[in-house]
């Protein structure tokens, strides 16, 4: 099983104290035992530096495939990660919204987005021995998904988020079968996709669902007891 | 019973060549995944997005 993140979950929106705010969320995204997360422009507000301080904390990687340090520098944050589950391998790459980076958070060229869909194209080709599922997880928002999937063979599974869109079934593209999901917004919903895969790694079958986090769902008392323990040290807030 | 048993592989190796050759233009239609006569293996993904409720500025 797979615990994934499609970017903006670090920072919130009107927040102060961002760099303690983002250190209690990446505690938290640990404890849950998240997989890999993408960066949105939420994770973006904490600054470059910031950010880099603070993903070492984290058990998990950050994300990108097209975001840069400054305009044409490297990549900012690593492109995909390899997991192995059981006896098989499952490739992740992170792509971000070329409008995550305008905010005025980041200064002017601090840092660069390189377009999504060529990025993960030629990610895609890079990695596409290496993994039986490729899945991408996505700060695109619904219609750059579909143009994802249209346009990037090799995808099995496109995770979406930033458009707060909420697919109760998951859409499928006709001709390339990428499959693409998107579990709402505001951490309402948690995206549930079960997929049967042959031994290449090609989707046989899928079924997915979104499950409202209400009230009725019951707390975790060790998580709930870790949150109270945790007393967020206020930091300036970075200069605007 | 000699040209019988000839025969009869005869018809044995046709129905089995038939029989493939269905498969072959089957699969091709896509009215039959080979792959689901494979082994399959199942993945489960659970995903959020969003949890602290950002919004884009606009413009």
């Amino acid at each position: 099983m797979l615990l994934l993140d499609a970017g903006s979950s670090i920072l919130g929106g009107w927040e102060r104290d961002y760099e303690s705010k983002a250190q209690l969320m990446v505690g938290a995204m640990n404890r849950m035992g998240y997989d890999a997360l993408t960066v949105g422009q939420g994770e973006l507000r904490l600054g470059s530096k910031a950010l880099l301080k603070i993903m070492p904390q984290a058990d998990f990687p950050f994300l990108s495939v097209n975001l840069t340090r400054g305009e044409g520098g490297p990549l900012l944050v690593q492109p995909y990660t390899l997991l192995q589950l059981d006896s098989h391998q499952v490739a992740i790459i992170g792509v971000t919204a070329l409008e995550a980076t305008d905010i005025h958070q980041l200064e002017e060229g601090e840092v660069g987005a390189l377009d999504p869909i060529e990025s993960a194209r030629q990610q895609v080709a890079l990695i596409k021995d290496q993994a039986e599922v490729i899945i991408a997880l996505s700060y695109l928002g619904l219609e750059m998904d579909q143009k994802l999937a249209q346009q990037v063979r090799g995808i099995d599974l496109i995770v979406g988020g930033r458009s707060g869109e909420n697919l109760q079934k998951p859409l499928q593209d006709e001709v390339t079968g990428t499959v693409i999901v998107q579990a709402g917004k505001r951490g309402e919903w948690l995206g549930i996709i079960d997929l049967e895969l042959d031994q290449r790694g090609r989707i046989v079958s899928y079924k997915g669902r979104n499950l409202v986090l209400s009230e009725e769902i019951a707390e975790d008392p060790e998580f709930s007891a870790w949150l109270q323990s945790v007393q967020p040290t206020p930091t300036p807030k970075p200069s605007e | 019973m000699g040209r019988f048993s000839v025969w009869l592989q005869a018809g044995l190796l046709g129905l089995a060549i038939l029989l493939i050759g269905a498969m072959g233009v089957l699969a091709l239609n896509g009215q039959l995944r080979l792959s689901s006569l494979q082994p399959t293996w199942k993945l489960t993904v659970l995903h959020t997005n969003d949890v602290r409720g950002y919004v884009e500025p606009c413009g």
